[in-house]
């Protein structure tokens, strides 16, 4: 009998969010199944998926929310943001339009979240440097600038994918640690279950819609 | 020593006489008492040397006392020999006696040697026996051990499972699975014919079996009620009830009941609950998409996290198809929030605009524009985010009431939407009469054109149905409209009445100029069709105004009262009834001086013969396209008194190269036609 899918002390909610194409569902998918997915279909609407991590000794259950990147659904997606974590922010090193979005979108994850919300600049198809139209150098920048922290992935490789989401989840704890995120206030995105991760197997870890968790997760959305 | 001495004798006696008998026995026997050695004769040797003992003179005396001597010594010999041998005899009887005495013990011992190995033997016999008894015993435990296995619960399993409380565990999962296979265990035992025992067994093994389910299942609803907390034995303990379907089913529809009871408790939460960061949901409500796109957001998220509580409920399950039962319960549970959000999202599609209350500024800033409201965009918006989230929120939960209320929600918006853009086109098409003095399209128009394009533009979040209902749409507007304005300008309404042909028309021709170009930027299925259908209006109104135009050119050049006479000539070879065309008063030479000296000046500048009111034409092309035909029918006319000077003596005319210097093509090329 695993206690593995309920042994968690935290659950946090990202989103993803960028431009059409910039590869947002194939990180994700790179992320939870650790595969790249080749013909990768428009996401509609939004689409959702979990993987637990470990970060100081900690697990936590992280909740993804992949956004649609085409225009017609920003309508939709906007509703999503509220009470999300972190934001990862993504952009196409090989398409000069979705790193010049990256301020529309930059302003919509700070006008929509909270302002603890850990933003990450993530670009991505770091593999095909031929077709590189965007450097390291500006967009390092662009994240030093606005407080952003940044790495260059491939979803296709692997590469930093894994870093990304983990380095989101430990700047968060570190912002719990720190008490500046305070567990309980609502739209923090985060949910802590005190008698989780301890436990053990035989452990009880709260349900991840518990009617306390719940409540904070309500206001978030 | 005599006995020695005898034998000696014996034995030179039988030697003497062994020789005599073959010689002479006396010479033998001579013979061989000379050949006798003495010294070699061991007896004689000590016989001799015994006898020097008590013969110790060679006396007569001695020699006849000898014998008696001897024979005393015989008889003293023989005495000693006696008590010597006396001894012996009884020491010897004294071991006769101890043999005697051994041999009976012997017997005894004997017999009870005897007796004992009678008795070992049964011992052995025994012992043997025992020892297969035990083989056969340590065989019947495994058996019996093995039976117990198969078919006994242990105490302590039985006391976990009748337990009142008991601590769902391992151990408790154990023991339950135990019972099972007891239970089919003793269906063997039911076949091989122990139907006692089988029976017995299995009352037994039902009952322990019925009170630990029963326990299970109590925990079961309990731990459904505390569900804020769900731990890792909770799919085992559901996966252990899969085979009670019916305790299997008040357990989820416990677990149904609480969820249900959490999600709209907490939807209603996040509606109303300030928090410091974010405003409650229903702050929102003044932007109806919005606020509807928030609640619908919300849920979404809130099922999906249902879904994963409600999988990993059922994950241990084997035998059902978890994703079905996901989905159906997942389904129940999203039954609760049909009515708040159902409520919710009818008020915001049935109530009025309520942009008109928020935002006064919009009226206040055009007060003289008619007023087109942008709730069929609204209402288009949210029948896109209802069937978005019909279909998303489909794919958690199955079909269920949920879906079902957002698709009746969706199919009343679209009803909604329907009847406010035909109220919408109805009240701006009654609106259409006046025809406005800059002859511009009336801002009813634009607004209505500027709505309808908002709607087919407004963003859909499904791109398959998006053509129908913009055809739809399209239809909806153009066609009331296009009727409308033609009514406006050709019907007996008072309007093109007192704006004359020209203004009417032209009126007509920019609205529908506006249209064109409208509808051409659609791009929906009907879109050819609809610009056919509009410029079908289009040229009717362009050759009304053609007409309008050529007749007022060919008035100011003073062609039209030629005209008569023109037609008449050229069809009987140059003359009218008798006279020459020249001899006419309309055509004569001076006459057409005159026409000549007003066409140099139209040549020259045409846009001066226009109609005032074709000045308001906004497009050019129709402009042109006027213009184009009124001096075709120019040249036409040129031609026809072109030929007719020229080419017709009958007609009169002399000196036609100086009447008419100008060929019909130069004229042409003056026109640039």
């Amino acid at each position: 009998m695993s206690a593995g899918p309920y042994n968690y002390s935290y659950i946090f909610k990202y989103i993803i969010i960028g431009d059409m194409g910039v590869g947002k569902s194939c990180l994700l998918h790179q992320f939870t199944e650790k595969k790249f997915m080749a013909d990768c279909p428009h996401t509609i609407g939004v689409e959702f998926g979990t993987r637990i991590i470990e970060v100081a000794g900690q697990k936590i259950k992280l909740q993804i929310w992949d956004t649609a990147g085409q225009e017609r659904f920003r309508a939709v997606t906007r509703s999503y943001y509220r009470g999300a974590a972190g934001a990862l922010m993504v952009y196409d090193v090989t398409r000069r339009s979705t790193y010049n979005h990256l301020s529309s979108w930059l302003t919509d994850a700070r006008n929509l979240t909270n302002p603890n919300t850990v933003i990450f600049l993530i670009g991505n198809k770091g593999d095909l440097d031929a077709q590189r139209d965007v450097t390291y150098e500006e967009a390092q920048q662009f994240a030093e600038e606005n407080g952003l922290m940044f790495v260059e992935a491939s979803a296709k490789t692997g590469e930093n994918v894994e870093e990304a989401f983990l380095e989101t989840a430990k700047k968060i704890y570190q912002n719990i640690q720190d008490g500046s995120l305070d567990l309980n206030a609502a739209e923090s995105g985060v949910q802590h279950k005190p008698n989780g991760g301890q436990a053990g197997a035989g452990g009880r870890a709260t349900l991840n819609n518990s009617s306390a968790g719940q409540t904070r997760e309500n206001c978030s959305c | 020593m005599v006995e020695n001495k005898a034998g000696a004798n014996g034995h030179l006696e039988s030697q003497l006489s062994k020789d005599g008998q073959t010689t002479n026995p006396l010479s033998r026997k001579i013979n061989k008492i000379l050949e006798t050695r003495i010294e070699n004769d061991k007896a004689a040797v000590e016989a001799l040397s015994e006898l020097s003992l008590f013969f110790p003179e060679n006396s007569m005396k001695a020699r006849r006392n000898l014998r008696g001597q001897i024979e005393q010594r015989s008889v003293s010999i023989n005495q000693e020999f006696v008590a010597a041998l006396k001894l012996v005899k009884d020491a010897v009887d004294a071991i006769y006696d101890d043999v005697k005495i051994i041999n009976s013990q012997c017997t005894e011992m004997k017999a009870k040697l005897q007796a004992a190995k009678a008795e070992t033997k049964h011992l052995t016999e025994q012992t043997a026996k025992l020892h297969k008894q035990r083989t056969t015993l340590a065989m019947q435990q495994q058996v019996a051990a093995a039976c117990a296995r198969a078919f006994l619960l242990t105490p302590a399993e039985v006391a976990l499972l009748q337990s009142s409380s008991p601590r769902i565990g391992p151990e408790f999962f154990a023991a339950l699975d135990k019972t099972l296979a007891i239970k089919n265990n003793t269906k063997h035992l039911l076949q091989t014919g122990e139907q006692t025992t089988a029976l017995e067994v299995l009352s037994h093994v039902s009952e322990v079996r019925e009170a630990g389910v029963g326990a299970l299942y109590r925990w079961l609803l309990q731990q459904a009620r505390v569900s804020d907390v769900l731990t890792a034995a909770l799919p085992t303990a559901m996966a252990s009830l899969e085979d009670r379907p019916q305790l299997f089913r008040l357990v989820v529809e416990e677990w149904v009941v609480v969820r249900r009871g959490a999600l709209s408790r907490n939807f209603l939460h996040s509606l109303t609950h300030l928090s410091p960061t974010h405003s409650p949901i229903e702050l929102g409500a003044h932007s109806p998409t919005r606020y509807v796109g928030d609640m619908l957001a919300w849920l979404h998220q809130a099922l999906a996290g249902e879904r994963e509580v409600m999988g990993a409920l059922f994950g241990g399950c084997k035998s059902l198809d978890v994703s079905a039962e996901t989905s159906s319960s997942l389904a129940s549970i999203a039954e609760s929030v049909c009515r708040p959000l159902k409520t919710r999202i009818e008020t915001m599609i049935v109530s009025g605009e309520p942009t008109r209350k928020r935002l006064p500024q919009d009226s206040s800033a055009s007060p003289h524009r008619p007023h087109v409201s942008k709730k069929p965009v609204m209402l288009y918006k949210m029948r896109g985010l209802l069937q978005f989230y019909s279909n998303t929120i489909e794919q958690l939960t199955g079909a269920g009431l949920l879906v079902c209320a957002l698709d009746e929600l969706q199919q009343l918006c679209q009803k909604m939407f329907l009847a406010a853009l035909q109220t919408q086109v109805e009240e701006s098409c009654e609106l259409l009469h006046a025809i406005p003095p800059s002859l511009a399209p009336s801002p009813t128009v634009t607004s209505l054109l500027t709505l309808l394009s908002d709607i087919i533009t407004a963003t859909t979040l499904s791109t398959l149905q998006h053509h129908d209902h913009a055809a739809e749409v399209v239809d909806l507007v153009v066609d009331p409209l296009l009727t409308a304005l033609n009514a406006a300008v050709s019907g007996g309404g008072g309007a093109a009445v007192e704006a004359g042909v020209v203004e009417a028309n032209v009126y007509l021709l920019n609205c529908c100029h506006l249209l064109h170009s409208t509808v051409s930027l659609l791009q929906t299925s009907n879109t050819p069709q609809k610009l056919q259908q509009i410029q079908g209006v289009t040229e009717s109104a362009v050759s009304v105004l053609c007409e309008q135009q050529t007749a007022a050119v060919l008035m100011s050049l003073a062609l039209l009262p030629m005209l008569g006479d023109l037609s008449a000539a050229t069809a009987a070879g140059g003359v009218v009834g008798d006279t020459p065309l020249a001899c006419r008063p309309y055509t004569s030479s001076s006459a057409v001086q005159h026409f000549l000296a007003k066409l140099d000046e139209f040549l020259s500048c045409p846009d001066a013969y226009q109609l005032p009111s074709m000045r308001h034409v906004v497009s050019a092309q129709h402009r042109q396209q006027c213009l184009h035909r009124c001096c075709t029918a120019v040249l036409h006319h040129y031609t026809a008194l072109h030929t007719l000077v020229h080419t017709v003596p009958a007609a009169g005319y002399t000196a036609p190269h100086k009447l008419m210097p100008k060929t019909p093509d130069m004229i042409r090329a003056l026109m640039v036609l």
